[in-house]
């Protein structure tokens, strides 16, 4: 780490940051606005039971929609809430590595005695602290929006912080492949292509999954099914194990990424 | 203090370094010169630990630039040739990030750089013309005194004012025992502060020569206006080497025998006299094997 390069480097993405801390909270807090409105009618909740469950999963809704934990967990936290962080981690991974080395603008920081693994670690660096404040800021907007918005929220807030942090090391794990694409990728294009393509399947592949019990082996190959929002806001999703297994893989990546990038061969 | 020995790296297409060796003794100033696409960046980049080699070595200062690039570093200063910089910040804010990564300021230094290259480090550098960001590029390079310059096309994109204080910072830091390595494919601008030079082309090292040596096979070419055109049988006859005619104009190649021609000029009516040095780009049109300048 070079503190140095962390504090610039922050600072040149704290609008990005903010950005998208910002729009997150925004759509967090609509959701929660028009939860109320949603919750007293009956006639939707029992339409929503009347579906076939393979495309109630798809779509998020394995509980109904009686509670806000459940509106919140099927409907933000299954695709927004996925889309916004995915969107977050590829571009800026992007942005921190492949990005300088196409301009060029890395030959002067790799022109100081500061070594490559350091200046590699301080991006990944920068890259992870805007995941955590966009979680961290995302967590407790939503329970003081639950507050502001909802009589009788009735949010189990030990589940709900669980299940956001479970999706912040989610992210992690998809920054940590979107990092190690920007750090070995021979331009910030190709980066971001592998990344978005990586992270699309993966998807994929949860959705699929999801659809019919034939297809429910697809689940296993993908990231986004440890990050079952529905049964982690009801402290039902397996915390104990699945967190600490997107941690060792998000860190995994990292070290992979930051040896890569310590080999290639840069044209500066 | 810097030394290459058989450096190759081959790329696609036959492009590549091919079994470079040179050296560059302290405190000397070294031209890389060569057409471009001839290897020069690429060789630069091994000296900085950026490029790993297929084969042979590059050390400054007895530390391999690949392995030991961090130490290596910590005395070098490097001018890139592809200027690229953080697009949001301003001069100012690079180069103070530059000065904390080396954990020293060098703000006296820095300041005295500034007012010399006219710089305003308050524009963001995105705004900032192709020019100004290139002396952005020499500030960060040798403000913080290193011992060692490697310098890639530096006088690119600077006006004929700024390259002169550009020489003059070359001839300065010299004169404080500074080594430097500067590539160009401008003959003049390192002939001015070179002592030696070293010729690529195609990715192999053709010559490497003392600029002073060069200086004393160096042509000149006297061209006189004669008042009388029947003079330059007599001058022939004096032993004057006569590679143009026209009329009364005619011009006269001199190597190293300076006296000889104007003693033979002495004994008849001149009625102008110009004098051209040939500079080493024409001798180095020679290594080439081209005839274009």
């Amino acid at each position: 780490m070079s503190g140095a390069l962390y504090r610039a480097m922050l600072k040149g993405n704290a609008r990005t940051i903010a950005g998208y801390t910002a729009g997150m909270v925004f759509y967090l807090w609509l959701f929660i606005w028009v939860y109320p409105s949603i919750q007293g009618s009956q006639s939707l909740n029992a339409l929503l039971s009347k579906m076939p469950s393979g495309l109630m999963r798809v779509l998020g809704y394995t509980v109904g929609m009686t509670h806000l934990s459940s509106f919140l967990g099927g409907e933000f936290y299954s695709l927004l809430y996925l889309l916004i962080m995915a969107i977050y981690a590829i571009l800026t991974a992007g942005k921190l590595v492949a990005h300088l080395i196409d301009n060029g603008s890395m030959a002067y920081l790799l022109a100081t005695p500061v070594s490559r693994v350091r200046v590699a670690a301080t991006q990944a660096a920068v890259l992870m602290t805007g995941i955590l404040v966009i979680g961290a800021v995302t967590t407790v907007g939503a329970l003081v929006g639950a507050h502001w918005f909802v009589h009788h929220a009735g949010l189990n807030a030990g589940h709900f912080v669980e299940m956001n942090v479970v999706g912040v090391l989610l992210f992690a794990v998809v920054a940590g492949y979107s990092f190690a694409f920007s750090c070995v990728a021979r331009d910030e294009r190709s980066a971001l292509a592998f990344s978005a393509i990586v992270t699309m399947a993966f998807y994929a592949l949860h959705t699929v999954s999801e659809l019919s019990r034939h297809f429910h082996w697809m689940g296993r190959l993908s990231l986004f099914s440890a990050f079952n929002s529905q049964q982690l806001i009801r402290g039902q999703g397996h915390f104990a194990e699945v967190a600490p297994a997107l941690v060792l893989a998000a860190v995994a990546l990292f070290i992979i990424a930051i040896a890569g990038f310590r080999r290639r061969p840069l044209a500066l | 203090m810097i030394a290459v020995r058989g450096l190759t790296k081959r790329f696609a297409e036959g492009r590549g370094i091919f079994e470079l060796t040179f050296g560059v003794k302290a405190g000397e100033v070294f031209g890389y010169l060569g057409p471009n696409g001839a290897g020069k960046s690429t060789t630069l980049r091994h000296l900085m630990g950026f490029l790993r080699a297929d084969s042979g070595t590059a050390t400054i200062n007895n530390l391999d630039c690949w392995t030991e690039a961090p130490q290596v570093q910590a005395s070098v200063g490097y001018l890139p040739g592809e200027i690229g910089f953080f697009d949001n910040m301003t001069g100012r804010e690079f180069l103070d990030l530059l000065g904390r990564m080396r954990r020293h300021p060098y703000r006296d230094r820095r300041m005295e750089l500034i007012d010399r290259f006219e710089l305003d480090v308050n524009v963001p550098i995105r705004k900032m013309s192709k020019g100004m960001k290139q002396k952005v590029g020499l500030v960060a390079a040798v403000m913080h005194q290193p011992s060692v310059l490697i310098l890639d096309e530096p006088t690119s994109g600077l006006d004929p004012l700024m390259q002169q204080r550009f020489l003059e910072l070359i001839l300065e830091e010299k004169s404080r025992g500074t080594t430097i390595l500067m590539s160009s494919h401008v003959f003049s601008e390192v002939e001015r502060v070179c002592d030696r030079v070293g010729i690529i082309q195609q990715g192999t090292l053709v010559a490497v020569q003392d600029i002073h040596e060069l200086r004393q096979v160096q042509r000149k070419v006297f061209t006189v206006r004669l008042v009388d055109p029947d003079d330059a049988v007599r001058l022939k006859a004096a032993g004057c080497r006569i590679t143009r005619q026209h009329d009364r104009e005619l011009d006269i190649e001199v190597q190293g025998n300076d006296n000889a021609v104007i003693k033979a000029l002495a004994h008849v009516e001149v009625g102008t006299l110009d004098i051209h040095p040939l500079n080493l780009e024409a001798i180095f049109m020679q290594f080439y094997g081209r005839k274009e300048a």
